[in-house]
């Protein structure tokens, strides 16, 4: 284990969250003309957050009521990186290129790895297309078939 | 009594439409489609298709998507019966014994049982939804702010109360979710707030943005790790049980019913809990309870159906109060709200054809379910086969899709992948993200309600504890409120605080 428990972070990042909300809830009217501003309740809020979030962390760094679930290393770790990284990948050419290009380049990386690479081929195209067709004729949603490259 | 029956005779006429029939079916098959498979949930299925519903009309969209959610619940116990992987979280009790009956040869007596239990429940909590909605929605409508303040603090608190394992932990998801709310343009004042001059954010966060990120994409995310093997599910035979099985049968899918009822109203009190407290108590009953773990048909008609009784019982303090009980409710919520609802007791009143469209159109659905259940089981089995590595991409890009088709935007996008991180971080913390989209969506109201009251009043906040009703409410509120703190400090938090999707 790590010197400092995941949760510790967490309940650290929750309690920075409480802080930066606090000072810019303070910034709105806290209490109006017929009673109270669009501040109080933010106001209300981010103090609570922030003693919970204290009481988060001691609660974690006295090991009490701790996460039964485990983080994932080794291949697992990998899998999910691998998956995350995927989707920003999309994110990226679908700004760049378009969601044609985008869905089948996505699709590709995810099959690739399980299936023969006319089967990845093929799937990946013919799924995007599928997503392609319904979605612009059938629901009337566009989704661009070019990006910022052409 | 009698308005109610003659309401509902004019609600099928709105139901029995054939577009209302059509979209009807597509929402029941859906969700079982959804229960069937294993990484994509009630909530994410539900926001998903909400884009499809811009067209339609409110009531033809909202018929569409509960059935989802209801059918969601016939569909998880086919592959907990066949081969011991829940299809969703209500259905892990029954792989206890419907996965044994499996291995007797006898699932199809398994998944007989279970559908007619599934449809016996949810006719039944919408019988009671017919009468006591308008009941309840009749006392509501006497509410003023402060009241509903307090039921929506009373229903805040009993989601935190009953999931997640640990308090804090439910309360800081809860503070959160009503933090998130906040951002956007203020509809009492105007005043744009946390927006971090972002064009984007001054419309706020898109509820079904929230919800397919934190429940899509984080569930995939946690699938890849520790990814669930099926494998061969066997032929199914015969669909009803041995002749000496129906009285204990019959029995537990009374029992059943009741439970599930009584769950299904109270906030916070999920499908997870109706099943399993309907497992320990037809254990507890039965004269010989060492049958159980074994094959015990009532292991499974009791559960089955009490999941199902809840789903559709949870309904009724959405229609009669506007008070979400679960995360999918609330997704639902949303959706009437983007459809020009508003919901909560004047819907009963302003909108009866919604209304009693969407509760005859429950009837017509589990029915439709039904049919779908009995001779269609083996043809279900096979979708559960479709293997995960082929679903999961496939899953991701239509959650992608569906994204940006609700506003046609790329940050909607972005911030549904950040969502998405967001809530896998937070399954691993066992914080639970359920509390979270709850007050997301209640966030606007609850704090409309709130200023409201305040304005009212001459005593600040006093004004929750003169008020007779409300007092009584806030009085409840804060024994949940005690009591699972006392709980928490003696660590008797069991197993049935969990956060699951329901």
């Amino acid at each position: 284990m790590n010197s400092v428990k995941p949760s510790v972070w967490a309940g650290i990042i929750i309690l920075c969250l409480g802080i930066v909300s606090l000072l810019m809830s303070l910034q709105y009217t806290y209490s109006g003309m017929v009673g109270p501003g669009p501040g109080f309740f933010p106001v209300w809020l981010s103090g609570i957050i922030i003693v919970l979030a204290i009481w988060y962390i001691l609660e974690s760094i006295k090991g009490k009521n701790v996460s039964a679930q485990d983080w994932p290393t080794g291949q697992s770790l990998k899998q999910i990186l691998f998956i995350i990284m995927s989707l920003i990948s999309y994110f990226i050419l679908f700004l760049l290129v378009g969601f044609l290009l985008a869905a089948i380049i996505f699709l590709a990386i995810l099959f690739y790895r399980e299936y023969k690479w006319y089967v990845t081929v093929s799937l990946s195209v013919g799924i995007t297309l599928f997503i392609y067709v319904m979605f612009n004729t059938v629901l009337k949603v566009h989704l661009p078939s070019g990006g910022i490259l052409f | 009594m009698m308005d109610s029956f003659f309401l509902l005779l004019q609600g099928f006429e709105t139901a029995l439409t054939w577009q209302n029939i059509l979209f009807c079916f597509v929402g029941v098959m859906l969700g079982m489609i959804i229960g069937v498979l294993p990484g994509l949930g009630p909530v994410s299925g539900t926001a998903l298709l909400i884009p499809i519903t811009f067209g339609m009309e409110p009531v033809t969209a909202i018929i569409m998507l509960s059935g989802i959610f209801y059918g969601s619940m016939y569909g998880g116990t086919i592959t907990s019966v066949l081969v011991n992987v829940p299809g969703e979280a209500a259905s892990v009790i029954t792989c206890i014994d419907g996965y044994e009956m499996t291995k007797q040869g006898r699932a199809g007596a398994a998944l007989g049982v279970s559908a007619i239990g599934s449809f016996i429940g949810g006719i039944v909590a919408v019988v009671a939804l017919t009468f006591l909605g308008p009941l309840l929605s009749g006392v509501a409508l006497k509410f003023g702010p402060p009241e509903f303040f307090a039921i929506m603090m009373l229903g805040m608190l009993m989601i935190v109360a009953l999931m997640g394992k640990s308090l804090v932990r439910g309360l800081i998801a809860a503070f959160v979710g009503l933090l998130l709310s906040m951002i956007g343009q203020d509809l009492v004042s105007g005043e744009y707030r946390f927006t971090f001059n972002s064009m984007e954010l001054m419309d706020g966060i898109d509820f079904a943005v929230m919800a397919m990120g934190l429940f899509g994409i984080s569930e995939i995310l946690l699938n890849a790790e520790n990814p669930t093997k099926i494998k061969n599910a066997g032929k199914v035979k015969g669909l009803l049980p041995r002749r000496d099985e129906w009285g204990a049968t019959s029995k537990a899918i009374g029992r059943g019913t009741g439970i599930g009822m009584l769950l299904g109203v109270i906030p916070g009190a999920n499908s997870i809990i109706a099943s399993t407290f309907s497992y320990i108590l037809e254990k507890k009953v039965a004269k010989d309870p060492s049958r159980f773990g074994k094959g015990a048909i009532e292991g499974v008609a009791g559960p089955e159906t009490a999941n199902n009784a809840h789903s559709g019982a949870a309904l009724i303090p959405l229609l009669s109060l506007g008070l979400p009980s679960s995360p999918t409710m609330a997704v639902i919520l949303g959706a009437f709200i983007m459809h020009g609802l508003t919901p909560g007791p004047a819907l009963f009143t302003k909108n009866p054809d919604f209304v009693w469209g969407l509760i005859a159109s429950m009837f017509i659905g589990n029915l439709m379910l039904l049919i779908l259940n009995l001779p269609l089981v083996g043809t279900w089995a096979k979708i559960a086969m479709i293997p995960y590595k082929l679903l999961f991409p496939i899953i991701l890009m239509v959650i992608l899709v569906g994204t940006y088709s609700l506003n046609g935007s790329v940050w909607d996008v972005a911030m549904m992948l950040f969502f998405g991180l967001v809530g896998y971080v937070l399954k691993k913390l066992d914080i639970p993200m359920s509390a979270m989209i709850v007050t997301f969506i209640l966030g606007s109201q609850l704090e409309s309600s709130l200023l409201q009251s305040l304005s009212i009043s001459t005593e600040g906040f006093m004004i929750f504890f003169t008020r007779p009703i409300s007092a009584v409410i806030m009085f409840i509120a804060i024994t949940v409120f005690a009591l699972s703190i006392y709980s928490g400090i003696k660590n008797k938090r069991g197993q049935l605080a969990a956060d699951v999707e329901m």
